[in-house]
């Protein structure tokens, strides 16, 4: 609807006029305030849905989260993904409504109101100025008197050339209003308009993304049903297993009925003073009975680590119900079960798995067929057995070590611990007849065996001392064979080991290579050498500086593949020990020099020389073997030694033992070895210290705690009723030597 | 190695622990040897020492073992643990952090030693009285509150030191001695078939046994 402002009147600026004027004047600010506060209020419409829809953005990354928990469960992951994604989708939409709303009315009606409203004003703001003039002339006109003509004129010219300009501007001014009012009548229009299509567009959006989905939501809808049902299912087994409760008695049994795999909590009475019962959860494991902590991240504990040497009592007196007691040589555990069920299972179970343990080693088998015996095994590897374990397997795998090293019988399960080989179970016989100072027989599935013997046997094996206790063999001389006579097989190892009588001689060996004051020889440094020296500084006070070196034509090298080869001499290199004369060369110094290279497998070549182990060396301080080898900072070479019978407190020149080098040096794990060996801790040397002050000296804190926990043994020893200040010596130096044998083989990975 | 207290009925094992500086060597040495050393320097390692007493006419042999209150010693920490019947658990009184520090090892005990390990919680250096941080009421009340038996010593001038130990072992010794009453022998022991076990109900009733365990 249009305004309609008579023009006469307008020119005329009659009262009817002007009260038009006014009443459109009135509408137009009207109109302008509430433009603004449509202004005001969807501005914070758009703000706040801005604020939804950050907050709808924050809901979907939280359901993302909540996502991770379904990672495994691929079903309900795929449908939460795709619902949050149309979330995001729909999150989308509303962003761009927002937009669209924003660029809609905060464009088109500030604009509105700035240039049309204000265009409306500047006309009017004209149009009161030229009115008041015109009132100011009218005004003057009528006091210009009769007498001034000329004045009279002036102002009657200019009061016709302002009423002119009122005309014109009063024109415009209405022109304006006219224009603005009908102009505003679209203007609202077009912009709600345009909202309602911006509206459209979304629900439109919305429409499809919902029209998609449709087939999603029914097959959802069924699985969520299917779910449903399942959980019922569950519900419903759940209710069932109440009942089974009061019927089950063990946790954990496998479904053969193999009684040998029983697992469960049985009270354990400790062997402190107290006596505390504790509640462990129990199971068998190559043929050991072995408990662990219900809540605890430490490894499991075994209780009988040889379960054939176990036989297991009933305990009918005492207060406490279903008590047993597993007895083995050296202790006795008592066990509670919670019922007489539990009780006879366990009896069974244990003697059973007593008779099997037994029964695997009449058959001669390894233990593997135990190994996935509890899955709680997989899970807590216990890392010295499982490093034992794979040593021993790695032994049966060195050259010939599948066959006996005497008679060639396949799958010895002996061996010899000092020469390094394996052994038929008859051979090991004949070896045993010997006597421990020729041959020291262990079995490899019966005995404990120790790491560092381990060591021994990993760097020797039937094919390197083959080599030099077979060397020479007489053409007619009748070996050994798997069913040879008892005599044969007797004379064989006999001439072999006691006589050495096919050693190949070292004085032969020399005169075979031919050497002259020109030849110097060394002993290449064992395998393990550089790893184990790298952290220490090289010690430089041994190796006699020879003044004839530049002579030096050929060097003899005593090599691990057990070939002396005769190398043309260059700059004496660091994978070979200090050179020696070739005068010099003999088992002794061999030995000697072979210790300190911590090379094995010419040790055991110096040792069928008949090297004396118990020599000292003069021209080093009067050392022994045994204190090259803890110099060297091995503790396979010190403990091949050992088994072999070297004497363990023997003094150097400074009256310092073997324990005494290994403290001055921090050698912990070799500490340990000498203590487990009953090393004589009380020996003074020269300056009168014994270990244990060196060691508070050099502030070694766990030297220093290991040789007092090898004093206060002594002391509980003295007692006679020690056994268990024993117990807990062995228990501490098994902690450190595991410790530092878990660090060696950390830093040989490395 | 002394052979005057080579007979004994019991043999208990004993952990001194607290912070470092509380003067747990100092207690060990004036227990041991009646010697006390103004300047000694931090227990390198584990130290070890015995001392027999005398409870009920039974001779009773403390293995005593002391480590450097810092926690160099991770390594042993379950050896060091393994058999301990009692803990002395070591603070210095004018020292209020070492006192702050008691919960922490009383936790450590709660994870490695017995559940039934008999606690006392000791206030040393009770002679610096002038320098006092800790007050005697509300570390008896904190004992009290978890079933710790309480002392102040001094190992300067020996206040209190032997009673420590005489308290903490007979208390130890009391509760062996019932336990025996009460579970089965370790061993081949043969029982007279027609004898009934009397059970002896503790004087002490067993309630202060169970208020030694960590709850």
């Amino acid at each position: 609807m249009g305004i309609k402002i008579d023009l006469q009147e307008c020119l005329n600026d009659s009262p009817k006029f002007r009260q038009t004027l006014e009443r459109e004047e009135h509408s137009i600010d009207q109109l302008e305030q509430k433009l603004e506060k449509i202004l005001k209020v969807c501005t914070s419409m758009v703000e706040s849905g801005k604020v939804y829809v950050g907050q709808q953005c924050l809901f979907a990354n939280s359901l993302w989260d909540l996502s991770v928990i379904f990672k495994e469960d691929p079903d309900v992951l795929t449908a939460l993904n795709k619902l949050i994604h149309n979330l995001q989708e729909m999150n989308k939409f509303h962003t761009t409504l927002l937009d669209q709303v924003s660029r809609i009315f905060l464009k088109n009606i500030p604009t509105f109101v700035k240039k049309d409203i204000k265009a409306v004003k500047d006309y009017r703001q004209h149009f009161e100025k030229i009115s008041t003039e015109y009132d100011s002339i009218l005004l003057r006109n009528s006091h210009v008197p009769r007498s001034k003509p000329q004045e009279v004129e002036e102002v009657q010219n200019i009061m016709l050339a302002i009423k002119s300009c009122f005309g014109h501007q009063a024109l415009n001014y209405v022109n304006s209003i006219c224009v603005l009012q009908s102009k505003k009548r679209h203007e609202v229009l077009s912009t709600l308009l345009s909202y309602m299509h911006a509206c459209t567009a979304y629900y439109h959006q919305g429409e499809d993304l919902c029209h998609d989905l449709q087939p999603f939501f029914k097959s959802l809808a069924n699985d969520i049903a299917n779910m449903r049902d399942e959980t019922r299912k569950i519900e419903k087994e759940v209710e069932n297993s109440h009942s089974q409760v009061s019927k089950s008695v063990i946790t954990n049994r496998s479904d053969n009925g193999n009684v040998a795999k029983l697992e469960g909590y049985l009270f354990k009475r400790t062997s402190n003073a107290f006596k505390t019962w504790n509640r462990r959860w129990f199971y068998l494991y190559d043929n050991k009975l072995v408990y662990r902590k219900r809540s605890s991240d430490e490894p499991e504990t075994v209780m009988e680590d040889d379960l054939r040497l176990c036989t297991i009592k009933p305990i009918t007196e005492g207060d406490r119900r279903f008590c047993f007691e597993i007895v083995s040589p050296s202790k006795s555990h008592i066990l509670q079960a919670d019922s007489d069920e539990i009780y006879q299972l366990w009896i069974e179970a244990l003697q059973k798995a007593i008779g099997a343990a037994i029964q695997d080693v009449r058959n001669g088998q390894s233990s593997k067929e135990h190994e996935q015996g509890s899955p709680y095994l997989a899970r807590n590897i216990n890392t010295n057995k499982t490093f034992k374990l794979k040593m021993i397997q790695q032994i049966l795998k060195i050259p010939d070590n599948n066959v006996c090293a005497d008679c060639k019988c396949p799958n010895p399960t002996w061996a010899s611990i000092n020469l390094g080989v394996l052994l038929c179970i008859e051979c090991s016989g004949v070896h045993r007849s010997l006597g421990v100072h020729y041959s020291k027989v262990r079995s490899l599935t019966l005995d404990e065996w120790d790491p560092e013997v381990i060591k021994v046997m990993a760097e020797l094996g039937n094919g390197v001392v083959n080599k030099i206790y077979e060397a020479n063999v007489p053409k007619d001389f009748q070996r050994a064979s798997e069913h040879c006579t008892g005599m044969v097989r007797e004379e064989w190892i006999r001439s072999k080991y006691a006589e050495k009588k096919f050693v190949e001689q070292l004085e032969d060996i020399k005169k075979r290579l031919g050497g002259d004051s020109t030849t110097k020889w060394g002993v290449k440094k064992g395998r393990q050498y550089k790893q184990i020296r790298e952290n220490q500084e090289v010690r430089d006070d041994v190796g006699v500086k020879d003044e004839t070196e530049s002579q030096t034509k050929t060097i003899w090298l005593f090599d691990n593949d057990l070939t002396i080869k005769a190398v043309p001499f260059t700059q004496n290199d660091a994978k070979t020990s200090d050179l020696e004369n070739f005068e010099n060369l003999n088992p002794n110094l061999l030995l000697y020099k072979a210790s300190a290279a911590q090379n094995l497998q010419v040790m055991c070549q110096a040792l069928a020389f008949g090297a004396d182990k118990n020599w000292p060396n003069c021209r080093e301080r009067n050392q022994y073997p045994l204190h090259a080898a803890v110099l060297s900072g091995s503790e396979t070479a010190c403990t091949y030694l050992m088994v072999n019978g070297v004497k363990i407190n023997v003094q150097d020149q400074n009256g310092r033992t073997p324990l005494h080098l290994a403290t001055r040096e921090g050698h912990t794990t070799q500490v340990c070895l000498f203590l487990k060996n009953k090393a004589d801790q009380h020996i003074e040397d020269e300056e009168g210290k014994v270990p244990l002050s060196m060691a508070e000296q050099k502030e070694h804190a766990d030297i220093v705690t290991l040789l007092r926990l090898g004093r206060l043994n002594e002391e509980m020893k003295d007692t006679e009723s020690g056994v268990s200040g024993d117990d807990m010596f062995y228990d501490v130096v098994r902690d450190f030597s595991r410790l530092s044998y878990l660090n060696t083989e950390k830093k040989v990975e490395q | 190695m002394s052979t005057k207290d080579d007979e004994y009925d019991y043999l208990f094992k004993v952990v001194l622990i607290g912070d470092s500086g509380v003067g747990k060597s100092n207690l060990l040495a004036r227990f041991t040897r009646n010697e006390f050393n103004l300047e000694s320097k931090s227990t390198i390692g584990v130290e070890f020492a015995t001392r027999s007493i005398q409870v009920d006419g039974k001779t009773i042999k403390a293995q005593i073992w002391d480590t450097a209150g810092q926690e160099r010693y991770r390594a042993i920490t379950a050896a060091y643990y393994r058999g301990a019947v009692g803990a002395l658990l070591v603070y210095d009184i004018a020292k209020h952090l070492t006192y702050e520090n008691v919960e922490r090892w009383l936790r450590e005990l709660r994870d490695h030693a017995d559940q039934n390990i008999v606690i006392m919680l000791v206030g040393n250096k009770s002679d610096l009285r002038h320098l006092r941080a800790v007050l005697t009421e509300e570390a008896k009340a904190f004992a009290e509150k978890n079933g710790l038996s309480f002392i102040e010593t001094s190992a300067l001038d020996s206040t209190n030191v032997d009673l420590a130990f005489q308290n903490i072992l007979t208390e130890i010794y009391r509760i062996v001695s019932q336990k025996q009453i009460r579970d089965p022998p370790e061993g081949d022991t043969i029982r007279p078939q027609n004898v009934e076990p009397i059970d002896v109900k503790p004087t002490m009733s067993s309630d202060s046994v169970r208020k030694q365990c960590c709850q």
